[in-house]
């Protein structure tokens, strides 16, 4: 266990080292003076100019600038925003919680609807299973960027059911009010892919010998079910948890945008449209640190429910 | 068997393929033609200039010769649509060209060179591939501003290393086959070999790839427009479209937003069916 978790933190370490020096590399690779861009074209103070300059040690070469934006990155300072005139770290601060809930509560949405739907499908089979693979394969080509806007317009607009933009007053109940069409929106296309992925799972295990010779057996179907088919069958779903991971982080940018909701997917978008070095670099950061961290969450869980894999890695 | 005899299995093979297709093949690719007839032509179509400003028309509702109605400056919908269907498949067929000829290419050197260059490309190819497109996008919006060119050349990068995996697995199959082997022998130039023999042969398979890609491609594109990151207004586009309706859309009227954004869907649901189909008729699944 030691051994593998090691590997694995070495591994995302390299990740996210490797993906943040690309990203620095961009802002010298970037045409005209670093200075220039990274004052977004404004006209600038000369005492400024200087403190940006010694900031991003644009004196220095370039190895030691991009270390010791790291080391300012550990201690809490990810430098200034040209385009919001704060402190990054205030600014990205303030926007984590709001996207850690929209992405945690999709996330419930995606497992609920999308495992019930993938496990009754490959279960049951028949007229359930056309249906609801039809509607899967249906949801899974409407983007966010579009459902959002039909989520809005029905069960907000239409019917009144639930608040359409925003994230609310900051109460527990219209907190949940508000999060239900994010959450759904950003959730849907990876519902159908986890729908799609435990039917076509959940059927592969129920043709498996071991499951025939356990009914054979006399062993009552619900524990068949249980205990041979969704234990083996549900682990595929585990491995496609990456992916998934990645998809939300991503979605989170559309989402936020058409819900206008402040996290930190609108924030990097606002930021990349305004040139705003400093932001795009820092959320960049948040981003693949979450999906290294939830990557490394996932291979342990699968470490604890697969004994192959533990044999394999030990 | 006679010549009317070979011309009779002729006609029932070719019958027999093209119905591969299905009906949901047929309706796709009437679909597609219509798009792609409109992106041509839609600039003609136009009952109205797209760019004609009237603020008093300003998100009115479908009334007689408009018959979608004005946007939020009170442009007419229709003509916007239309015209729109150019930018937005413009990008795409520019994504899925770069990407499809790199990538070709790239998996094809790695599937004829094997050994150390096939191990250095398909490692490059597997770190590229796991880093979303919309961060490439982002970061490369950040340097150079945002514009059309710009979300291309991203998600080019993003789309290359995807195709060449997937090609490179076929190519190495084929360049195993014994006619490569006759053709060395016969001293044929690798060149000559690659390009005349293995390349005509993996073609079903790299058109099929690139129509589902076309697909991928007005979507993530369509989106990074919708985002601000693609066609910059005023220029009409489905993607930004999608993103200028959205204050009407909440104001009660949707028209401007949907519209644009059935058109996005049913583009990307009629290329991903036709490459799927396709795929299947040909056999390179």
């Amino acid at each position: 266990m030691k051994s593998f978790l090691g590997r694995r933190a070495l591994l995302g370490l390299v990740t996210i080292v490797a993906t943040t020096f690309l990203v620095h590399i961009a802002l010298y690779l970037a045409p005209g003076d670093p200075i220039d861009f990274l004052t977004a074209g404004k006209p600038t103070a000369p005492e400024r100019l200087e403190a940006l300059r010694a900031q991003y040690h644009l004196d220095d070469p370039f190895l030691t600038r991009y270390f010791s934006w790291l080391g300012g990155v550990f201690q809490g300072d990810l430098g200034q925003s040209a385009a919001f005139n704060t402190d990054v770290w205030t600014l990205v601060a303030s926007r984590v919680p709001t996207t850690i809930l929209l992405v945690s509560s999709s996330f419930i949405v995606i497992m609920v609807f999308g495992l019930t739907l993938g496990i009754v499908s490959g279960l049951r089979g028949g007229a359930i299973d056309t249906m609801s693979m039809a509607t899967a394969t249906i949801l899974s080509a409407i983007p966010a960027f579009v459902s959002s806007f039909l989520l809005i317009n029905v069960f907000a607009l239409q019917l009144g059911w639930l608040p359409a933009i925003g994230i609310g007053n900051g109460t527990p109940i219209d907190t949940v009010q508000h999060l239900v069409l994010p959450s759904i929106a950003l959730a849907l296309a990876a519902a159908a892919f986890v729908a799609r992925t435990a039917r076509a799972s959940v059927r592969t295990e129920l043709g498996r010998d071991h499951v025939a010779t356990a009914t054979v057996r006399g062993i009552p179907r619900r524990l068949v079910i249980s205990r041979h088919v969704l234990r083996n069958g549900l682990l595929p779903i585990l491995s496609i948890a990456g992916l998934l991971l990645a998809g939300l982080i991503v979605g989170t940018a559309f989402v936020e945008q058409a819900f206008a909701i402040e996290g930190l997917g609108r924030l990097l978008v606002t930021a990349a449209r305004q040139q705003d070095f400093a932001v795009v670099q820092a959320v960049t950061l948040i981003l693949v640190v979450a999906f290294v961290v939830m990557n490394i969450v996932v291979d342990i869980l699968y470490w604890f429910l697969d004994p192959r894999v533990r044999s394999d890695t030990a | 068997m006679s010549v009317a005899q070979v011309a009779a299995v002729v006609r029932t093979r070719r019958r027999s393929r093209l119905s591969h297709l299905g009906v949901v093949g047929w309706i796709a690719l009437a679909v597609i033609v219509l798009f792609v007839f409109v992106a041509a032509f839609g600039a003609a179509l136009a009952p109205y200039d797209p760019d004609a400003i009237d603020i008093a028309y300003s998100n009115v509702g479908p009334i007689p010769g408009h018959p979608l109605g004005f946007d939020e400056l009170g442009r007419d919908l229709l003509s916007r649509l239309l015209v729109g269907a150019r930018s937005s498949f413009v990008g795409p067929l520019a994504l899925v060209a770069v990407s499809t000829i790199i990538g070709t290419a790239l998996a094809l050197l790695a599937a004829w060179r094997r050994g150390w260059t096939d191990a250095t490309l398909s490692a490059g190819f597997d770190i590229a591939f796991a880093f979303p497109g919309l961060l490439l996008a982002i970061v490369l919006a950040t340097m150079f501003g945002s514009s059309l060119p710009v979300a291309v050349l991203a998600l080019a990068l993003a789309y290359t290393p995807g195709l060449a995996r997937l090609l490179r697995a076929t190519a190495l199959r084929e360049t195993g086959m014994e006619y490569v082997k006759a053709f060395r022998v016969m001293g044929y130039s690798d060149f000559r070999i690659v390009v005349r023999h293995v390349l005509p042969n993996l073609m079903p398979f790299i058109i099929a790839q690139a129509i589902v890609m076309f697909g991928f491609a007005t979507i993530d594109l369509g989106g990074l427009s919708f985002l601000g990151l693609g066609v910059q207004p005023p220029t009409a586009d489905w993607g930004v479209m999608v993103a200028a309706g959205a204050p009407a859309l909440l104001q009660g009227y949707p028209m401007q937003t949907l519209v644009a954004g059935t058109c996005l869907v049913l583009a990307a649901v009629s290329f991903g069916i036709l490459g799927d189909r396709l795929a299947r008729m040909w056999g390179v699944e």
